[in-house]
């Protein structure tokens, strides 16, 4: 641990902009990413891609979503005072015109600044759902087309996607993995979830029923992998919060495998909290279910319970290679 | 792996806040100078917003818009769907008339009873108006209907506001507490914090809580040659996290909030002035955003900040 210097004027913070989505009750986009970036003396503008109530998982919301020229107005705003970004971070975009306009300010915001880290979480579904109108996959690979995004976190669903490769084995996922690098020249790439299973993996029945985050950078052949918990309850929210934590410690440390593994065991504990406060509230384990409001409410993670972790950077995993 | 039940000894339980205020992009005004430091003190904030702006029009040119009252009904619709209660709910900016009508109707009036709901009635500052003047006839109207009795807990105006909802000059101690005993006279309001009193002869500042049962407390603080923006939404924040979680300790409540945000003004002073600066308002070097996240140490709850306060009790 680094102590501080005798800190009368305390440092001044990173600039970051965080176009997501907002919610005015719950944890998911903007606002799980917003508090944990600012407990770590990151100054957050927040642009926000939709205004609902809550997220869609509920199954009741009510809201508007920004269109791209709404969003494209904010950006001139931001570029009429001068805006000058040390980091930009770019999550769920609900349709094509809207993600358009997000990647047309980003590229030019880049491009006249080539030291923001941009790291885009390409947020499209999961395990083979998409939760988004298709017509955004080509608008995400013309953004990356590029070449100008430093970080990138889909899950193993908008890895295939983006790539149009399916990952059903190692090789296939070695395959993706490399021609992610090749073609959109994205420095990091971590995915925090596979749906690969331990055997597909080539692992033994000794890790049956385990969940794997895997992580490569361009410079390095490696592919390296961790052996996370898994939490059987719906959680949203979890690769914001998740990307959020990633682009500080990238940001910071510049190491992927220390930063990916910080990133991932406060993930672990962040979910450990959320749960057993949900247990204790309601006297019973829940799962909660798409659509049903009651368990939703319980399972928005306890960002604002969990501010003392997000500094931590004790590692829990140990990375290896296949 | 290290065991995770230790974790849950340090959780520290949250509280649930709506907090009507207005959004921008860039800088730190109403919701945004009110959501970091509430969650800092573990409340989960709901923000409604009023407006969507790449910044505040201190910066002289902005883009964006203002939410519609449609809007703002059906994002509160959305929340009561699924059955939310607040433990207290904050209203600062809100831009229009119809918004605050919207806002009085359909959001406050549904609330539950034991909601403590702070108001903060922005029209001004400094013998400015900047809101229409429907809008301070409204709050006129809203803060003396009957039904705000057992609402609205506390309203805190500025020295401006406080002479528009009375129509009484402050110009002294005197003025000061006709225009609060006319404001307990007039509206169905329990608590009045004046937020920010200047008076020509003195060096300080005064902020002013008082009573409908006739006490007053004064709080007198060193000014700093600065105008800041979002200051006052900082003091809304903080005031009602320490308002709400004293029971109602309207004296210490306005202790620890002016001591916190002089800090933070402190800080704000120190990291953001530009040399020479760039801006002056009022004669004053102007500086637009609060450095809240730098101030983070300062914005916890159990920090004791150790300024030029002095508490006076008197009655009116």
């Amino acid at each position: 641990m680094t102590r501080s210097r005798n800190p009368v004027i305390p440092k001044r913070a990173k600039k970051v902009l965080s176009i997501q989505s907002h919610v005015v009750h719950g944890y998911v986009g903007n606002k799980a990413a917003t508090f944990p970036l600012q407990t770590l003396n990151w100054d957050v503008d927040v642009l926000n891609s939709v205004n609902f109530s809550n997220h869609t998982g509920y199954g009741s919301w009510k809201g508007h979503s920004c269109t791209g020229i709404e969003i494209e107005q904010l950006f001139e705003g931001l570029e009429g005072i001068n805006m000058h970004y040390d980091a930009i971070l770019t999550g769920y975009t609900h349709g094509a015109s809207a993600l358009k306009s997000v990647g047309s300010k980003c590229i030019a915001m880049k491009k006249n600044q080539p030291n923001i880290v941009w790291l885009l979480d390409p947020v499209m579904g999961d395990e083979g759902q998409l939760y988004v109108s298709k017509e955004v996959i080509p608008v995400y690979r013309e953004i990356l087309s590029h070449r100008l995004v430093d970080i990138i976190t889909p899950n193993q669903f908008e890895l295939e996607l983006l790539l149009n490769i399916k990952i059903t084995d190692l090789n296939s996922l070695r395959s993706a993995v490399k021609l992610l690098h090749l073609e959109f020249a994205v420095k990091y790439l971590v995915v925090s979830s596979l749906t690969l299973t331990a055997e597909a993996l080539g692992l033994d029945s000794s890790h049956n029923g385990k969940m794997y985050s895997c992580i490569s950078s361009m410079d390095s052949d490696k592919l390296l992998f961790f052996e996370i918990d898994r939490y059987d309850s719906y959680f949203t929210g979890v690769g914001d919060l998740f990307s959020a934590l990633l682009l500080d410690r990238l940001y910071k440390s510049g190491d992927v495998v220390d930063s990916t593994n910080q990133v991932l065991s406060i993930m672990s504990r962040v979910l450990y909290v959320t749960r057993e406060i949900c247990v204790k509230d309601l006297g019973k384990e829940v799962n909660a279910k798409i659509g049903d409001f009651k368990t939703m409410k319980e399972c928005e993670l306890r960002i604002v319970e969990c501010a003392d972790l997000y500094a931590q950077q004790d590692c829990d995993y140990a990375p290896f290679e296949l | 792996m290290r065991d995770k039940s230790q974790l849950l000894s340090q959780i520290h339980p949250a509280r649930d806040i709506l907090s009507i205020s207005s959004h921008v992009v860039h800088g730190k005004v109403g919701n945004d100078a009110i959501q970091f430091p509430l969650n800092t003190r573990h409340w989960n904030v709901d923000c409604i917003h009023t407006t969507n702006l790449s910044n505040h029009p201190g910066y002289k040119q902005f883009k964006g818009s203002k939410s519609s009252p449609a809007l703002i009904e059906s994002l509160f619709e959305g929340v009561r769907d699924i059955k939310l209660q607040y433990d207290a709910a904050i209203v600062g900016y809100v831009a229009s008339k119809d918004i605050l009508e919207t806002i009085y109707q359909k959001i406050l009036l549904q609330l539950a009873e034991d909601t403590i709901v702070v108001v903060d009635p922005i029209m001004g500052d400094n013998g400015r108006l900047y809101v229409e003047e429907a809008l301070v006839v409204l709050y006129k109207e809203i803060f003396s209907d009957e039904r705000c009795e057992n609402l609205i807990d506390l309203v805190t105006p500025n020295q401006f506001e406080m002479e528009m909802l009375t129509d009484i000059k402050i110009s002294d101690l005197d003025t000061l507490k006709d225009a609060i005993r006319l404001f307990f006279k007039l509206y169905k309001v329990k608590h009045v914090v004046v937020t920010s009193v200047n008076f020509e002869d003195s060096d300080g500042m005064l902020c002013i809580g008082a009573k409908s049962d006739g006490e007053m407390y004064t709080v007198s603080v060193p000014k700093i040659d600065a105008v800041f923006s979002g200051s006052g939404d900082l003091f809304l924040g903080i005031l009602t996290d320490r308002f709400v979680k004293s029971n109602g300790d309207l004296a210490g409540s306005l202790k620890h909030t002016v001591s916190v945000v002089h800090k933070v003004l402190e800080i704000t002073y120190e990291l953001g002035i530009d040399q020479p600066p760039k801006r002056y308002v009022d004669g004053k070097p102007y500086v637009p955003a609060l450095r809240l996240v730098e101030s983070r140490r300062f914005l916890q709850e159990d920090y004791i900040v150790k300024c030029g306060v002095t508490t006076d009790t008197t009655f009116l």
